[in-house]
């Protein structure tokens, strides 16, 4: 259980995600729609298919040339990645693309499920909201896969523009 | 369980190489009665017996040690690493966790029984004791 934001910030920090923003919500069980799993899938396929708008976090996910084009043109999820909700559907979160985020499965995707399993009786959650669609850690970025193989030479090289660009 | 396992691989689901040296299980279930899990049922050590776990999608049934996948650039988390970051929770005692999917987590306990959890409140939603049916539920979810 987190007894503030700050508790909840410092659980994130220790899981390699402490620039994660934190969205907040009463714990107030929702009431699913019955035809719940069609609108899900309705808004997968939705939010796969207007990720070419985040080619920038794409290329930082550091995939290979097929998976990269498979999730471009919203054929398939690659390995490793998941899908999740902001706001969960179970505390009143809209069954819509715009509560979706992408994020690394391993080792964070599952971080996150203890993060949240972790605030179950709360009376107020705080759930992942990043600023864009797809989230990468600051820690993947700052330390992305060193080698001779071109790809990873191509990954360093663009995490290292990425990031002087926020800088500025 | 073969069947069930074929029917997934047609279903486009990877089954990882089984672990060599034949220790891997017998570590894990000493790991799991440290942390006061359970340790590994029959049907799911023959599970193991024939594959080291499964992906499919963003599903997964956990390898039973971290498994590096090279050509992809990440680990899968194995099924040690997963039940110790779980182990305080107390909806967990006695259990072990061996797939998740986008919505639910999968876990066993020692007499066989197959739980279905809310990955959010760890909330059991459905026991049985049928690991294959079990098994297709959780990887499934990640060809929609």
């Amino acid at each position: 259980m987190f007894s503030s934001k700050q508790d909840a910030e410092r659980r994130l920090a220790q899981f390699l995600m402490d620039d994660m923003p934190l969205g907040e919500c009463k714990a107030l069980p929702a009431h699913l729609p019955g035809d719940w799993f069609m609108r899900f899938r309705r808004a997968r396929a939705e939010f796969l298919g207007s990720l070419e708008d985040s080619i920038q976090e794409l290329a930082l996910l550091n995939l290979q040339r097929d998976d990269f084009m498979d999730l471009l043109t919203a054929k398939r999820l690659p390995e490793n990645l998941c899908l999740r909700f902001r706001r969960p559907i179970l505390y009143g979160g809209e069954i819509s693309a715009g509560n979706m985020f992408l994020m690394m499965n391993f080792p964070y995707g599952i971080n996150m499920d203890a993060f949240m399993a972790a605030q179950s009786g709360q009376d107020d959650i705080w759930y992942p909201d990043p600023e864009k669609k797809i989230y990468v850690s600051l820690h993947v970025i700052s330390s992305a896969a060193g080698g001779n193989a071109t790809s990873d030479r191509l990954a360093q090289g663009f995490a290292a523009q990425v990031m002087r660009r926020d800088d500025r | 369980m073969t069947d069930k396992i074929n029917y997934l691989k047609e279903s486009g689901a990877i089954f990882l190489e089984p672990p060599g040296g034949g220790r891997a299980l017998e570590l894990a279930n000493a790991a799991f009665q440290q942390m006061k899990a359970s340790v590994l049922p029959a049907a799911i050590a023959d599970f193991y017996r024939i594959c080291n776990g499964a992906l499919m999608g963003d599903s997964c049934v956990f390898p039973l040690a971290d498994l590096d996948r090279p050509a992809r650039n990440y680990i899968v988390m194995g099924i040690i690493a997963v039940n110790r970051l779980f182990s305080e929770f107390a909806a967990m005692r006695g259990k072990t966790i061996w797939g998740r999917n986008m919505f639910y987590l999968f876990s066993a306990d020692i007499s066989g029984n197959m739980y279905m959890h809310d990955a959010l409140t760890l909330q059991v939603l459905r026991k049985c004791a049928d690991f294959g049916a079990c098994l297709t539920d959780c990887l499934l979810v990640g060809k929609i």
